[in-house]
């Protein structure tokens, strides 16, 4: 593992992964036009239509999630990294229908953004697709503060992340 | 809790050594001088990273004691738990759809692995 995994898994706390059994090239597009998520970004029960996708740095991905017989809700993306057939970064948030910010509609408990990364690498013909997130905003003050000390903190403790993993996992009831 | 102690709590985990801190504490109650043991850090160090988790409601310290051992806050920890699980399952089924749709783009692949964890 490169070691900016490293430090990318040592500053995120929730991480997905999956293996598609398909070349990085298409699974990119899927990532990257807008007739393409709008087949698949759902969420499940939900029709997407897309007024805006402008795939580029400081861009936005503006759509509509429409479930049968409740309210149009609205999402947005802010692109703040785009490194093609390599990685996404991008601040994910509710939004309204002018593509403005605002809170989840059914709870105040939602991060107002999550910041989320993808990357994508292929062997094979297959693209691992690894998704790592965190509720963005009081957190840059936070860790610059905590920046002075890091180097001094970069070794030894990989395993805490799989420990903490374990123990939410517990408290959660899994 | 609200959106900002949440958003709190994540930023107080964010950092390699405060989540060491809180990995420990689940083992038990600890002092500052047996939190800092493994740490090649000074103790006022450690006492900054406890002051981080004490703000976000993660850690709580005792008064009695003049060795004030600190202790995990089981609440705050679930609901940051809880939002983890949440997501998780909106990007498992993010990626189920995602694969079905490649798939029936691409008729060459097959059915996706699923969770397979790097590292």
């Amino acid at each position: 593992m490169s070691a900016n995994n490293d430090k990318a898994i040592a500053t995120a706390l929730f991480e997905i992964t999956r293996v598609f059994d398909t070349p990085r090239e298409r699974v990119w597009r899927a990532w990257s036009e807008a007739d393409q998520l709008q087949r698949w970004w759902g969420p499940k029960g939900c029709t997407i239509e897309i007024p805006r996708l402008e795939f580029r740095l400081g861009g936005f991905f503006h759509y509509a999630m429409k479930f049968a017989g409740a309210p149009t809700m609205w999402g947005r993306f802010n692109y703040r990294e785009i490194v093609a057939l390599e990685r996404i970064v991008w601040l994910n948030s509710f939004s309204n229908e002018n593509c403005g910010i605002t809170r989840a509609p059914f709870s105040d408990l939602c991060p107002l953004e999550i910041e989320n990364t993808v990357t994508f690498s292929e062997r094979d013909g297959a693209t691992t697709v690894a998704l790592r997130a965190k509720p963005f905003g009081e957190v840059a003050a936070e860790r610059q503060y905590f920046e002075d000390l890091r180097p001094s903190l970069e070794q030894g403790y990989g395993g805490t992340f799989d420990q903490l993993g374990e123990h939410l996992a517990k408290l959660s009831g899994r | 809790m609200s959106a900002d102690s949440l958003n709190r709590a994540f930023a107080a985990l964010a950092d390699p050594t405060r989540r060491a801190i809180i990995a420990r504490l689940t083992a038990g109650e600890a002092t500052v001088n047996e939190l800092a043991e493994p740490f090649d850090m000074t103790q006022p160090s450690i006492s900054k990273h406890l002051k981080v988790l004490e703000r976000a409601g993660l850690v709580s310290r005792g008064r009695a004691a003049q060795t004030r051992p600190c202790r995990l806050e089981a609440a705050p920890l679930k609901e940051v738990a809880n939002w983890v699980e949440t997501y998780r399952s909106l990007w498992e089924e993010r990626f189920d759809r995602l694969d079905s749709f490649l798939q029936s783009t691409h008729p060459k692949s097959t059915k996706g692995k699923k969770n397979v964890r790097k590292q």
